[in-house]
């Protein structure tokens, strides 16, 4: 199918109203609060809406499709397993912390419970991490412009770029979460019809079941070792290295989506907003894996549409989604499509720069530039941050461009910094006697041995630069291994290390730390404001599900 | 004055139903659409339609 005017118009009033709804907030952009925390003020269905579109990107939605197809049910790990319960963690255990020590940054948390070293380490890591993260969205974006519309690649860079930098110059964080937003109900909307005739075609879920490999339609039955199933991973990996540690990791101390519950308008609302982000997270699968089951279907059984290849022969997973949309709607729907792969591209990179924008602002800048100043001079410094964010990003971008295993890279680095940052954490939260050199120790201990046990073992030709001391199955089963090394040798240098150092006085880590910090009362009157609540159906529901598909 | 509610919820409304009726109508006009025995645009159309008129609505009888 080729695009037509009407495919056209859709895309371009997209880009109409993301610029609109920059223009539209700009007016309320005074202090630095406004550009760079939305002046904590934005109602519970926004942030937990944010929440989970933050995490919405391209990587999430093309690649989701693409791990559907390539392995199947299973994939679902990352929600149902890899997400949901920390999400639950964070809203009920950590948001109190978060929220209450009102830090503007999970970075400037770090500083309030443990010292300047260790909030610098971390600002500087994940600065670094959102921007190559912001610029492989806008590389993937330019390649697909590139593939299917057959966009010139600069021409595509400039224009995404100058439209994430015109909505988030204007109007801030506002800005790139209203986009959000918009982004979830496009992706649902504009995925789900998709859905629907492809299981049409298929002949629904049994359909998929009787054609594809007993593996690939099963959750938990075949993870009893890594070469039962298309992953290669084994249950222990997968409960360790994903449900706890990356998931944890990334879910309860990312500041790009931590940072859309710490803008709610209170306590209540900030706890609640992971909480309320679980419920359509948990149906998320049925939109962005669903579709690469449903093609690889197609594939397996002859039907109509066979999976793309690279020019090696090779099929090529990521483009699923994309030729899904291309060989199955009309025009019109195929505009809506693209337009909602467009938009996670762009507000991929938009939550990235916004997030980069407040941790170099508050946690570089402010920290050790400039540290006395008028709030109108780090407003000010916000917004050229943004332009300097997103040029930043076009030269990642051309990075990616030049070497073809920057995505790796980039999900390696995740593992190195989100892993043994949840340690820190942890035992930050929950053990007062947690020392700040402890914590900073762990940290660097626990990335270094993130890149030391990547350098002894070896998966898929990667790895193994040091010696080859084992050979994973799977790409996955070894990044989840690296995880679990990174966390646990965090874990253990942190509470070695504090054992010897002397802790900040208890009166210092009031509202820090669980066991010295009095419960908040709660003042729901009814049982969906009450996260506990709320955390146990959201459980219970997810339990039911792998238990479905089980 | 609106609160950020209702901007958004009113914004997000307009978007989807401009598209939607859209789509909606290459759907009706074209009347070449069908796929699987589902008329596409119809039912994406009219989805993305229902779902900004809602949202319209709401924001118009949410309280500021």
């Amino acid at each position: 199918m080729q695009l037509s005017t009407v495919d056209y118009l859709v895309i371009a009033i997209y880009f109409v109203f993301v610029l609109g709804i920059g223009f539209l907030v700009k007016r309320k952009m005074k202090s630095s609060s406004d550009f760079l925390q939305s002046g904590r003020s934005l109602p519970l269905w926004i942030t937990g809406l944010a929440f989970i579109s933050a995490n919405l990107g391209a990587q999430e939605v093309i690649g989701m499709a693409a791990s559907g197809a390539k392995y199947g049910i299973m994939t679902s790990h990352f929600y149902w397993l890899g997400a949901i319960p920390a999400m639950v963690f964070l809203g009920i255990f950590m948001m109190p912390f978060y929220y209450g020590s009102r830090a503007r940054s999970v970075p400037e948390y770090l500083v309030l419970r443990f010292d300047e070293k260790t909030r610098t380490f971390n600002a500087l890591t994940f600065a670094a991490m959102t921007l190559f993260s912001s610029g492989v969205s806008l590389y993937a974006l330019a390649l697909l412009f590139q593939t299917l519309l057959g966009w010139p690649f600069n021409i595509s860079i400039l224009l995404a770029a100058g439209i994430v930098m015109g909505y988030t110059f204007l109007g801030g964080l506002t800005s790139a979460v209203y986009n959000e937003v918009l982004q979830f109900f496009l992706i649902v909307l504009g995925i789900a019809p998709l859905v629907f005739v492809g299981l049409a075609q298929v002949g629904g879920w049994q359909g998929i079941v009787a054609a594809l490999p007993a593996d690939m339609t099963s959750t938990w039955q075949y993870l009893g070792s890594e070469d039962s199933n298309a992953m290669g991973v084994n249950w222990w990996q997968m409960a360790m290295g994903l449900g706890f540690v990356l998931s944890f990791g990334y879910w309860c101390t990312d500041f790009l989506v931590v940072q859309r519950a710490m803008i709610a308008r209170n306590m209540s609302a900030a706890q609640r907003t992971p909480l309320i982000a679980a419920f359509p997270k948990m149906l998320l699968p049925f939109v962005v894996i669903l579709p690469g089951l449903i093609a690889l279907t197609l594939h397996k059984t002859g039907g109509s549409f066979q999976l793309p290849t690279k020019p090696d022969g090779r099929i090529d997973y990521d483009l699923t989604l994309p030729m899904m949309l291309m060989n199955y709607y009309p025009n019109g729907m195929l505009g809506v499509g693209l337009t909602a792969l467009i938009a996670s591209f762009m507000s991929g990179m938009a939550g990235n720069v916004t997030a980069f924008n407040a941790v170099w602002t508050y946690d570089i800048y402010q920290a050790h530039i400039k540290k006395e100043a008028p709030d109108a001079h780090y407003l000010l410094v916000g917004k050229i941050t943004t332009i300097v964010g997103i040029a930043l990003s076009i030269a990642t971008a051309y990075l990616a461009s030049q070497f073809n295993n920057i995505m790796d890279f980039l999900q390696l680095v995740f593992g190195f910094v989100n892993a043994p940052l949840f340690a820190t954490f942890m035992l930050g939260m929950f053990w007062k006697r947690t020392t700040p050199n402890g914590a900073f120790w762990g940290l660097v201990s626990g990335t270094a041995a993130a890149a030391v046990t990547h350098g002894m073992t070896v998966a898929e030709g990667k790895g193994g630069w040091l010696s080859q001391s084992h050979t994973f199955a799977s790409g996955m089963g070894h990044a989840f291994f690296i995880a679990i090394m990174a966390w646990l040798v965090c874990f253990v240098v942190t509470i070695a290390v504090s054992m010897f150092t002397k802790p900040r006085p208890e009166a210092e880590l009031t509202g820090l730390v669980y066991s010295l910090t009095a419960r908040p009362k709660s003042e729901a009157k009814v049982w969906y404001e009450k996260p506990v609540v709320l955390g146990v159906i959201v459980l219970t529901a997810t339990f039911l599900l792998n238990l479905i598909y089980w | 004055m609106m609160n950020k509610l209702n901007d958004l919820l009113f914004v997000i409304g307009l978007f989807l139903t401009i598209i939607g009726v859209i789509v909606f109508l290459t759907g009706a006009i074209t009347n070449n659409d069908l796929v699987q025995g589902i008329r596409v645009n119809l039912v994406g159309g009219g989805m993305l339609s229902v779902v900004g008129i809602s949202m319209i609505l709401k924001s118009h009888f949410t309280k500021a």
